[in-house]
């Protein structure tokens, strides 16, 4: 059994600890001066060693090699280069002695210290080739594994994961990044990003170090965990840093470290160790804390997206991409790429990404025309300087596996037919990932609807079958030029088709009008129908002002992207005051509105409750908080109640909700919260509290008539009261709306137990009220 | 015989991060400015009328056919099974903030001041689950390596369980009730949990 296979087996069992800090320990251990901590592997290995030997006595189920800063670029740095075989081969050595097998070793890796071109001047093969002479010396020694820690620049790990595998198929392979505060890698990688550019290549963990104290790094693995099925793997410093003098103190002590152990494990943490200042008492303390348990369970959210290093592009709203890299038709463009202009291509790309492109397409048209390190040159300029994720256009296999290879992100290869000689793109995008444009043609362009579909599903069988899944194939539906006899409305009913399957899908716009007057009149036509029926992208020109214009309408007719800012935006007064939590100021703006109106209802209809509409709306859309949404309903209470009081002389109130949580649940702070916001919302709520039998909730249904019964239950057992109080209001013949909540519950359950209606939140409540207002109106 | 462990509420230590997740500022990191005061204000309030207190026992335990043996109970599910396979002795615990905690929850709702209830609740839940931790991290040095910490009402551990535990290692002790058809406990801020000892 291959080593990774048995590792990975063990991982499906129980957590792993891995070892605490090198570096931070050497140092204190041996006082290295200006000399890095891998020469101990040659000068002072009985150092070493005994570290080791510390953390495995402390618990530690794998232990990493002392060779952090051991790629022959790094080692250069101090003149080390002569000795940078024998550093990692004693590295291994060591180790493996210590170990002697109680543990696993993994070779560790860090980064060169030296950036990809343009953000550093190293091109992709620098690193490849540091780190595959680092990794042969490794696998030779025997190790188990390979870890890549603390590294800030997804073209450089990728290199070292590439490196890897090219070195060994057999060990176990862990891939990190180090995040800063605001979860960004130096080159400006978030975890999504992360996890979209790794998750398809050949590595069996990712996770994060260092930088980071074990508090402040939780939230940033808990991005990463959300988005990735491979096995996990963290280690936090003890505290961020603090220097004082020529000292660096690190403030996390052993207790207060393991004690986050419970929430990385609850996050999915499958391998467990310290980076930067922990020490092997931090290390006995994390295993008397993880002792012997199995990972939890997580579920994968999936997610349509390309990147570049600093940029994630999500499908879930219509993407542009931008066609103009393509020197067909455009001789200036043409020359710079044949002179290596990089400059004028990063403006036409800049340009593109001004105008609204979200991805830019590229094509260097013939391409043995063009040097290929100048093709990298520029799909990194794009992917670093302007930001925007690449699709390569790229139909020579040789150059798209050297361009895929390298790209910092994840690309989106266009494109791939299902034919005989376009059968290397598979096996590029099996081994360096990427999302890939499907061609619905084969040999021959498609004829009509059904030629389309046959093709597709001809492409789609031989990528799944290849292990590409759904979430890394965007559908072309192919539209032909309508001067050539192409007959788009063909591809719109197949648009239709892969929409309602749920794919992906993107086409070149500007073919639809090749060779005809007003094209950018047909084109925006043929774009507006498209959207219509569900295209998700377009491969077009941004600068072209008419398709964009009416693409944005197009978007917000249907729904898909909200109307522009303008009016909508203008500064709300009321809102302003409710959400500063200013009652008293809010109840003298009410009194002015009612002298005003004269009529309490109207100053409810007319402003409160618009702006209440428009705070639930920001809670919505996640533009302010829960507690912001709380404060506001407990600010508007009492204005809300002055009103009420002026209105109850007039008759019984149309708005009565009658509010509860049901028998056996005491939990209440979710039916308070959804109570106070529907009570600003201007609705009259009988609030009967909690724990509250089936009986009393169906007799003040009966007493009250409410326009709404609104019950919550937190909790699985308690969730079935809900049905009793329905089945009950059925015998009586109490014709009453039920809404539900709480966290036991969703749509699916709340219908099954017999309501009405599911609301997730109180925002939420208070759309269903309207809702049964509007129906009840009607 | 079960123990009593109890703490000051100052000693818990809550990370600020966490705190402010829970109170709703998810990604910010901290508690915001502007609702510094309002938390301050529920902190100490919730310092005021926190009673941390918990009971454990430790009981022999034994793989069964059909789950884990704790005691005269068999815990059946993939989670028991999972994380209390084979131990050799499983320790029952239960932790809580104490009664005063949720009347004051109460209070503050009924008195309009929602916001601060709120607060109050969410530093509660936290409150419970950090002393819960400490407790823990004592066990772990008496006891040396156990299992994770798995509670009722998680994956497939049912909440059922609680009756079982309350009666068996003496909830009235720290005043944790049950209600028998629901298994809820209160006082609410009160957190029922298994280790296992391999």
């Amino acid at each position: 059994m291959r080593k990774r296979d048995v590792i990975s087996n063990i991982l499906k069992e129980k957590v792993l600890l891995l070892d605490g800090a090198y570096g931070t320990e050497l140092i204190k251990r041996a006082g290295l001066g200006d000399v890095p901590p891998e020469v101990l592997n040659i000068e002072r290995p009985d150092v070493v060693e005994s570290l080791h030997k510390d953390y495995i006595k402390a618990g530690s189920d794998v232990i990493i090699t002392n060779t952090f800063g051991a790629t022959p670029a790094k080692l250069s740095e101090y003149g080390l280069e002569d000795k940078f075989e024998v550093i990692v081969r004693n590295a291994v050595k060591v180790a493996k002695r210590a170990a002697n097998g109680k543990a696993f070793v993994f070779g560790d890796a860090g980064p060169t210290g030296k950036l990809p071109f343009p953000v550093g001047d190293k091109p992709f093969d620098f690193f490849f080739d540091n780190y595959r002479k680092l990794f042969e010396i490794m696998v030779e020694e025997g190790v188990d594994g390979i870890i890549l820690e603390t590294f800030s620049d997804v073209a450089e790990l990728k290199a070292a994961i590439l490196a890897a595998r090219e070195v060994s198929q057999d060990i176990f392979l862990v891939a990190h990044l180090t995040f800063d505060e605001n979860g960004r890698t130096l080159t400006g990688t978030d975890p999504l990003n992360f996890v979209l550019t790794f998750e398809d290549l050949d590595v069996d963990a990712l996770g994060i170090n260092c930088t980071l104290g074990p508090e402040e790094l939780l939230p940033i693995f808990q991005e990463l965990s959300k988005y990735t099925d491979k096995f996990l793997t963290v280690e936090p410093n003890a505290g961020m840093p603090i220097v004082k003098g020529k000292e660096t103190i690190y403030p996390v002590g052993p207790a207060e470290f393991a004690v986050h152990i419970d929430s990385y494990w609850e996050a999915g943490a499958n391998i467990i160790g310290g980076c930067c200042g922990t020490t092997p008492e931090h290390i006995r303390k994390m295993r008397l804390q993880l002792g012997k348990r199995s990972p939890v369970e997580r579920e994968r959210k999936r997610v349509f997206a390309l990147s570049s290093a600093t940029t994630v592009v999500n499908f879930e709203n219509f993407v542009i991409i931008g066609e103009r890299i393509n020197p067909a038709g455009r001789k200036k463009l043409r020359k710079a790429m044949e002179e290596q202009d990089l400059d004028y291509i990063v403006k036409d790309a800049q340009k593109q990404k001004e105008a609204g492109a979200q991805v830019l397409d590229v094509n260097f048209g013939i391409e043995q025309l063009i040097e290929q390190d100048f093709m990298e040159k520029v799909i990194y300029s794009i992917a670093y300087n302007v930001g925007t994720p690449v699709s390569i256009d790229v139909q020579t296999p040789k150059i798209l596996e050297k361009l895929v290879k390298s790209y910092p992100g994840r690309p989106l290869i266009n494109s791939f037919r299902p034919v005989e000689e376009e059968m290397e793109k598979v096996e590029i995008l099996k081994k360096y990932g990427g999302a890939v444009v499907l061609l619905s043609m084969e040999e021959e362009v498609p004829e009509g609807y059904e030629d389309r579909v046959k093709a597709f599903e001809k492409g789609l069988d031989v990528l799944l079958s290849n292990g590409i899944d759904k979430s890394r194939i965007i559908v072309d539906p192919i539209v032909l030029a309508m001067g050539a006899g192409g007959n788009p409305r063909d591809t719109l009913k197949f648009i239709e088709y892969l929409s309602e399957k749920g794919f992906k899908t993107t086409l070149g716009l500007s073919n639809l009008s090749f060779g005809l007057p007003d094209r950018s009149y047909y084109n925006a036509s043929f774009l507006v129908m498209a959207v219509d029926r569900g295209l998700s992208s377009a491969i077009m020109n941004p600068l072209d002002e008419v398709v964009m214009k009416n693409l944005k309408s197009a978007l917000v007719i249907s729904g898909k992207e909200e109307l522009p800012k303008g009016k909508v935006q203008e500064k709300d007064e009321i809102v302003e005051t409710i959400l500063s939590g200013d009652a008293k100021k809010l109840l003298d703006m009410t009194r002015s509105f009612l002298e005003e109106l004269k009529d309490p209802l109207k100053v409810v209809e007319e402003h409160l409750r618009p702006a209440m509409e428009k705070i639930g709306q920001m809670y919505d859309k996640g533009k302010i908080f829960l507690p912001q949404l709380i404060l506001a309903a407990q600010t508007a209470k009492p204005s809300f109640e002055y009103l009420e009081s002026l209105m109850k002389a007039d008759g019984a109130s149309e708005k009565k909700v009658i509010i509860a949580t049901v028998k056996g649940d005491v939990h209440d702070i979710g039916k308070n919260i959804v109570a106070a916001v529907m009570k600003s919302s201007g609705y009259d709520v009988i609030d009967l509290g909690k724990d509250v039998p089936t009986e009393v909730i169906v007799e003040y249904a009966k007493k009250e008539k409410p326009m709404a019964l609104a019950l919550s239950a937190m909790m699985t057992t308690t969730a079935p009261r809900i049905a009793e109080v329905v089945e009950k209001l059925k015998e009586l013949g109490i014709a009453v709306p039920v809404l539900v909540g709480g966290a036991s519950l969703n749509e699916r359950l709340a219908r099954e137990l017999g309501a009405d209606f599911y609301a997730k939140d109180a925002s939420g409540g208070v759309k269903v009220l309207k809702e049964i207002e509007r129906e009840v109106k009607e | 015989m079960s123990e009593i462990f109890k703490v000051e509420p100052e000693e818990i230590k809550i990370p600020e991060r966490v705190l402010a997740a829970r109170l709703g500022f998810k990604g910010l990191g901290k508690i915001p400015d502007d609702f510094k005061e309002s938390f301050d204000r529920a902190y100490s309030i919730a310092l005021s009328v926190a009673k941390p207190s918990a009971v454990y026992e430790t009981f022999p335990s034994k793989n069964m056919e059909n789950g884990v043996k704790i005691g005269e109970m068999i815990i059946e599910g993939k989670l028991a099974a999972s994380q209390l396979k084979g131990s050799k002795g499983v320790t029952v615990i239960l932790a809580t903030l104490g009664s005063k905690f949720d009347e004051k929850i109460e209070e503050l709702h009924k008195s309009g001041e929602e916001l601060l209830s709120f607060f109050l609740d969410g530093i509660g839940s936290e409150m419970a689950e950090y002393f819960a931790r400490m407790l823990d991290s004592a066990l772990r040095e008496k006891f040396g390596q156990g299992s994770a910490r798995i509670s009722p009402g998680y994956v497939d551990l049912p909440l059922s369980l609680n009756g079982w535990i309350i009666d068996a290692i003496g909830g009235q002790r720290i005043g944790v009730t049950y209600d028998p058809q629901t298994y809820i406990m209160k006082p609410r801020k009160t957190i029922s949990a298994f280790i296992g000892w391999k």
